[in-house]
């Protein structure tokens, strides 16, 4: 299935991915324990409904980090 | 009422029909607490100082070096050496000698928050590290005050109004502690100064516009990408497990 992570296209290599397959894809093991935010088509996703947000041909899905600097 | 110079003075944003005389006292009647007075707490401290917040508190226990002037505007060579939020409140004071400035020249911590907070009507994280933010958070939450969130490296800056309530999100709603430190900030990665502008110019225009009874918007992170220059909204929602904000 072909959904944009952080603006770029990327296929998933499974037919029903959640928001947790995504993340299993695009960060690193030691990526996954720091802190980040998973927002799909804008809207947050909490951690605890990784598993169970299922994820749709062309949605977005945006990881970002807090930011520290200023 | 307003005084005939302060009618003068402040005269471009009375004009205003979101802000007039009304928006104006409750400005002058405000009182700000800036925590950082780096990148952000520059331009922050100046748009709210010349704007008229009665009382503004500015704290920062670090001392100005020769690398902070590409960005932190407020300072130039001379003040090298000296503590940040002085040399701040100096600057200030001479833009607008109608306001109050009251200076912090040390970290801000729990023991200044009870002396301090009661007094406080907004706080604006200016701060350059999430240790700080976690605690201004905590803190936001538990005297029940208007946070208003900002930082910048790189080309990326995010901001976001906290307003603790039982359906607002709180940081840790949308960033859990997680323990594991973050080594990216501005010493490590860089950053441009009008970033950081643009950064603190929302915080200041939220901060004006909560205390003159406009409407805000809480449950937005609003992220803004300096090489794009475009900004992207995440609505958040409050998270009922939360450590901070939730019983
Ligand atoms: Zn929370």
């Amino acid at each position: 299935m072909n959904i944009k992570i952080n603006g770029e296209e990327t296929k998933l290599p499974c037919d029903k991915p959640t928001v947790a397959d995504a993340l299993q894809w695009h960060l690193s093991a030691l990526e996954r324990k720091q802190s980040f935010a998973v927002a799909v088509n804008s809207s947050f996703i909490a951690k605890d409904n990784y598993t169970t947000t299922p994820l749709a041909s062309n949605d977005c899905v945006d990881i970002f980090l807090p930011i520290q600097g200023g | 009422m307003l005084t005939q110079q302060e009618q003068i003075r402040y005269g471009r944003q009375i004009m205003l029909k979101q802000v007039g005389e009304h928006g104006q006292l409750a400005l002058q009647n405000a009182h700000v607490l800036i925590v950082g007075m780096g990148g952000l707490g520059c331009p922050v401290s100046l748009y709210l100082a010349s704007a008229g917040i009665g009382k503004l508190t500015l704290c920062d226990g670090d001392h100005i070096e020769a690398s902070n002037l590409q960005r932190q505007i407020l300072f130039t060579p001379r003040d090298i050496g000296h503590n940040k939020a002085e040399v701040a409140a100096e600057k200030l004071t001479q833009q607008n000698p109608l306001i109050e400035v009251e200076v912090l020249d040390e970290m801000f911590n729990e023991e200044l928050a009870t002396c301090y907070l009661p007094d406080i009507d907004v706080i604006i994280d200016c701060t350059d590290s999430l240790t700080a933010r976690y605690l201004l958070n905590r803190l936001s939450v538990e005297f029940q005050l208007p946070l208003i969130i900002g930082a910048a490296t790189g080309f990326d800056g995010q901001t976001m109004l906290i307003q603790p309530s039982d359906k607002n999100a709180c940081y840790q709603c949308i960033f859990p502690e997680t323990g594991e430190p973050q080594t990216e900030n501005c010493q490590t990665i860089g950053i441009l100064g009008p970033v950081l502008a643009i950064v603190a110019g929302m915080q200041s225009l939220t901060a004006i516009k909560y205390l003159t009874g406009n409407q805000v918007t809480s449950n937005q992170l609003m992220m803004f990408d300096g090489l794009s220059q475009q900004w992207h909204h995440i609505k958040l929602t409050k998270q009922d497990k939360c450590t901070v904000c939730s019983n």
